[in-house]
């Protein structure tokens, strides 16, 4: 075994510099693969190891950074054969030199990961696992993980890696100038991931000179007490005569490097552009200087892809809404499988001022573990905020914690032992903080030392897994005041004694205070105040109710926490509280609608509500005026966005006869439509649009979502029994397979019509492949199902 | 500010009105926050052979008729990629679960953003062009004519684009982030330019810019 980790620490360690610079050098073609060589020009490949060990590097990665299996197969190439080759390069060129150590090294996928990309993230693991195997089997000592650009991606990495080899991890990321990352995380989301995910070194290489590394050094050794890994370029790249190159030079390099150094990087080396004279002389400038120690940081941190909250500043606000508990629409959301409702909900406790977001979806009727993991990943392709996953269940703990991009506060364990075999485990593999509750064995204390020991037990029986108490935040357990006098004081004080005596951050669901009394919000924005002063770090509480939000804005003002109260002037200096009680709309439904006034339209329907039936306000105002924006938009007198804000007023009135049916379907249900954009293609704009606009006349539409394999249009067909099928292509790769769907559902399902629609489609092409009807626009599809759910009742 | 007329066009609307105006107003504030421009291009030694419809880029053959045409006269040129970031893709897909009429006011003003970005990214191949007293031609991507799709392979791995500007392709050849270019810009001693009939070549049958007769 090699002594690269018992030298850590003792003595500044030395990565090598880079490899693609110095193989195109030796005639690497642009575009060629690096890797290709260790087995077509292994000794060109031996002889840069070899160069950089003569330089003294201690540690030497293998050029295996782009033998990934997607890369290999792009360049048919076995990944395992070239990872064995290249590790067994630079152990020949270890054994050679008579000292060093190898590193497998792991470069990104060059694919973007699901939900924005195509790359499933269990299909990354077993790639970076792929990898990671061969590596280790070809007797790499250690594995770098660099030039990472997305902290998912980074996730995906760590665990493969982890979960197959023994070795030490070092994971390095690129920033740019400013400190973040091309998909947006910055220094601070960087060292909460990795540091959650267990790596045994951080840092960043490429991208940046050591120059412009020295600054974001300096900022990221305040926020990790992980050892640092810097690998910077040769300087920024530079043009001349339209090529590129790096100028600063090993004096310059190495001059940095020590700065580097003595601002506590503990591993250095090289990037782009650096070369073994770079490497020779920061090996030269640094080797005898000291190991700065690490610094102990206790900061409570969560992240999500690209931002964090760090608890303990400002009050923090964790929206509740996401959650089915006594909600009748959320719950037929969750039944009827409608992910735009949920996401809209998190969407506006974001706009509402939440800083993280609570996602559970636990129902009995539905599989909650699927649910939890769709609801996570769409949310966290709309949303920077972080995520509060809360459920009982640990499978669906565990899985939505393997996917979740970023660090998540996790909702929750108690002081029972088998939920805290269940959940730190979980905690200590995946990264997160916390949430503990003061439950016992025996239930909630009712006293306030029954509540600090419950938490105390927590936090030691956390420690005995690994878990610091920064990964931790305690939930006193707010109870209802009204079946207990002093239950509110009781959760007050052990809220500051839990705070105060075992020095970790407090968190209360504050509405169960007033439950059981009328005109809650009084009591529960008075409690929520009450809670801030007495030292609250995070409430999960509603956003969208004004007088909570009110009391957090106040309180933030009045506590330091509200730099010249700007964040209350912003919020409140517009919107005068308006007293007047607001007068029913004098528009008709009907005029609402054409005008695309979703709030008058929702106020309308709920007037003629009183008196009409459902049907019949359908019938009577909402189809006319739809038909009459329709003509419009097929007369090019208003365009599409106009079209669309009638329908989303059509939709506001449709909501609230929905809800005077109380829960029954309003749909006229006149023809079933099932919708997809078809395999390989993502772009779903038009179906999304398409698809609101047949709601709108009361079409029942399966919207099967993008990427769909014809097999499932028609599976989904068959189940539903649908009479037509819209599909939607973008672009001519993906008009194959519009075509191969078509194909498919006339052997199976010979009688459904086929409508389809995308910029690279013509009526000629539609006939060619055998649709039924090209839609040119939104309108015209609309116009197409409505003529043919009519041939069919006649 | 950028070019209300072609944002217009490109959302389908012949004429704008305070509705729109104001509705474009508010996207391209948001569209310019939620963006983070990244650009790169890369020098290249361009071959064209107008017989066999071939072209060579940097030593790489591509068989292109309507590029080889495009290309025609020129001895060298620059691959270039430019995209928005990712923060576009979010906000496009958060107004269609909130606003959906915005949506076709906030890709069009992408859009309309994106070519701002890579006109101005390309300002430096235009000095590099006025000093070698080179011309420039527009850029011509992958998807134009039969340019297939299946080449942005060979410029992504050319420009290494996922790790330089964050771009990532699909298996379809998609790239993500959506508000993305990529293309060969070719130089040429001669002023002449586009010597193609774009247009009419062009796959996208259904584009607002289709100019039937140009």
């Amino acid at each position: 075994m090699n002594d690269i980790m018992t030298r850590l620490g003792h003595e500044p360690l030395f990565f090598d510099g880079a490899m693609g610079t110095i193989l195109q050098e030796k005639g690497l073609a642009p575009g060629e693969a690096p890797e290709l060589w260790n087995l077509l020009r292994p000794e060109d490949v031996l002889a840069v190891h070899r160069a950089y060990l003569d330089a003294g590097a201690d540690v030497i990665s293998a050029n295996t950074f782009g033998a990934n299996p997607f890369k290999c197969r792009e360049n048919d190439m076995e990944p395992e054969a070239v990872i064995t080759a290249g590790v067994k390069l630079a152990r020949q060129a270890v054994e050679m030199a008579g000292h060093g150590a190898v590193a497998l090294d792991i470069g990104p996928s060059g694919k973007l990961l699901f939900p924005m990309g195509d790359l499933k993230f269990e299909d990354a693991v077993n790639a970076f696992a792929q990898m990671s195997r061969a590596g280790a089997a070809a007797g790499a000592d250690c594995v770098l993980i660099e030039t990472m650009n997305d902290l998912y991606e980074v996730k995906a990495a760590l665990l493969g890696v982890k979960e197959t080899t023994s070795l030490p991890v070092f994971v390095t990321v690129t920033f740019d100038e400013d400190g973040k990352l091309l998909t947006g995380g910055d220094l601070k989301a960087m060292a909460a991931v990795l540091e959650g995910l267990d790596a045994d070194a951080i840092g960043m290489n490429c991208g940046l000179g050591p120059k412009q590394m020295l600054r974001l050094i300096r900022e990221l050794r305040a926020l990790t007490s992980l050892p640092l890994v810097v690998n910077p370029n040769a300087g920024l790249p530079k043009e001349r005569n339209g090529r590129t190159y790096y100028d600063v030079g090993p004096e310059e390099f190495s001059a940095y490097m020590k700065e580097i150094v003595l601002a506590g990087a503990w591993i250095v080396g090289g990037c782009c552009g650096t070369t073994p004279e770079h490497i020779r002389q920061t090996v030269q400038l640094c080797k005898d200087l000291p190991c700065q120690p690490l610094p102990v940081i206790s900061s409570t941190v969560v992240t999500s892809g690209s931002r964090a909250v760090e608890f303990g500043l400002k009050p923090v606000i964790i929206g509740e809404r996401i959650n089915p508990t006594g909600k009748s629409r959320f719950k037929q959301a969750l039944r009827e499988d409608d992910l735009p409702y949920i996401l809209g909900e998190g969407i506006a406790q974001q706009d509402a001022g939440a800083h993280i977001l609570d996602v559970n979806v636990g129902l009995p009727e539905i599989e909650e573990r699927a649910v939890m993991c769709r609801v996570v990943s769409e949310l966290q392709s709309l949303s920077p905020l972080p995520l509060q996953i809360d459920t009982s269940d640990p499978e669906t703990m565990a899985s939505a914690m393997r996917i979740y991009n970023g660090k998540p506060l996790v909702n929750s364990v108690t002081a029972k032992q088998s939920s805290m075999r269940a959940i730190f485990p979980l905690v200590k593999k995946y990264g997160g903080v916390v949430i503990g509750l003061t439950i016992t064995e025996d239930g909630i204390p009712e006293t306030v030392q029954g509540r600090v020991d419950a938490a105390k037990l927590i936090i030691d029986t956390a420690a005995e897994y690994g878990i610091g108490r920064q990964d931790i935040i305690i939930d006193p357990l707010t109870m209802a005041v009204s079946a207990g006098q002093d239950a509110a004081i009781v959760t007050l004080t052990a809220l500051s004694r839990i705070r105060g005596e075992l020095g970790v951050y407090t968190s209360l669901g504050v509405s169960n205070v007033s439950f059981g009394l009328p005109q809650r919000e009084n009591v529960t924005s008075a409690f929520f105040l009450m809670a801030l002063q007495a030292g609250l770090n995070a409430a999960i509480m509603n956003p969208l109710s004004p007088a909570m939000m009110r009391a957090y804005r106040s309180f933030c003002a009045l506590s330091g926490h509200d730099e010249g109260c700007m964040a209350y002037i912003e919020a409140y200096a517009q919107a005068e509280p308006s007293t007047a009680v607001v007068s029913h709309s004098e528009l008709s439904l009907r005029e609402t609608i054409e005008k695309g006034l979703k709030d008058k339209a929702g106020r309308a329907a709920e007037e003629l509500a009183k008196t009409l039936t459902g049907l019949e306000i359908i019938d009577r105002e909402i189809i006319p005026a739809l038909d009459a924006v329709g003509q419009r938009f097929e007369a090019k007198t208003l365009f599409l966005p106009q079209l669309l804000m009638s329908a989303d007023a059509a939709k506001a009135a449709f909501e609230v006869i929905k809800s005077h049916m109380d829960g029954q379907a309003s749909e006229q249900s006149k023809l079933t439509i099932v919708i997809a954009t078809v395999k390989g293609d993502v772009h779903d704009i038009g179906k999304n649009i398409v698809k609101v606009l047949l709601e709108n006349y009361g079409f029942n539409v399966i919207d099967l979502g993008k990427d769909v394999a014809p097999e499932k249009v028609v599976e989904a067909v068959k189940e539903k029994d649908a009479g037509l099928v819209g599909l939607s292509a973008l672009m001519t790769t993906t008009v194959a397979n519009m075509k191969e769907t078509i194909e498919l559902l006339h052997r199976e399902t010979p009688g459904v019509r086929i409508m389809v629609g995308g910029a690279v489609l013509t009526r000629e092409y539609a006939d060619m492949i055998g649709a039924d009807f090209y839609g040119a626009d939104a309108m015209a599809s609309v116009r197409y199902a409505m003529e043919l759910a009519e041939s069919q009742s006649e | 500010m950028l070019d209300r007329n072609e944002i217009l066009r490109y959302m389908g609307a012949t004429t704008g009105g305070d509705i729109l105006g104001d509705m474009i107003d508010r996207a391209e504030k948001e569209v310019i926050a939620a963006s983070r421009p990244k650009h790169v291009f890369k020098h290249i030694d361009i071959a064209v052979n107008i017989e066999k419809g071939k072209v060579n880029l940097a030593g790489t053959d591509i068989r292109s008729r309507d590029l080889a045409a495009h290309l025609n006269g020129c001895n060298e040129g620059f691959l270039f990629a430019c995209t928005l970031g990712v923060g576009v893709d979010s906000l496009v897909k958060r107004y269609g679960l909130t606003e959906i009429y915005m949506l076709p006011v906030v890709q069009a003003t992408a859009a309309a953003y994106t070519e701002f970005c890579a006109d101005s990214a390309q300002k430096e191949i235009e000095t590099y062009a006025s000093r070698q007293s080179l011309y420039m031609r527009p850029r011509y991507s992958p998807g134009y004519g039969d340019f297939q799709l299946s080449c942005q392979k060979f410029i992504f791995d050319a420009l290494q684009i996922p790790k330089n500007i964050g771009i990532s392709l699909t298996d379809s050849f998609l790239m993500v982030p959506f508000k993305s270019v990529t293309a060969v810009i070719g130089l040429s001693s001669d002023p002449t330019q586009c010597h193609i009939n774009k247009c009419m070549s062009c796959t996208a049958k259904n584009c607002p810019f289709r100019k039937e007769n140009s």
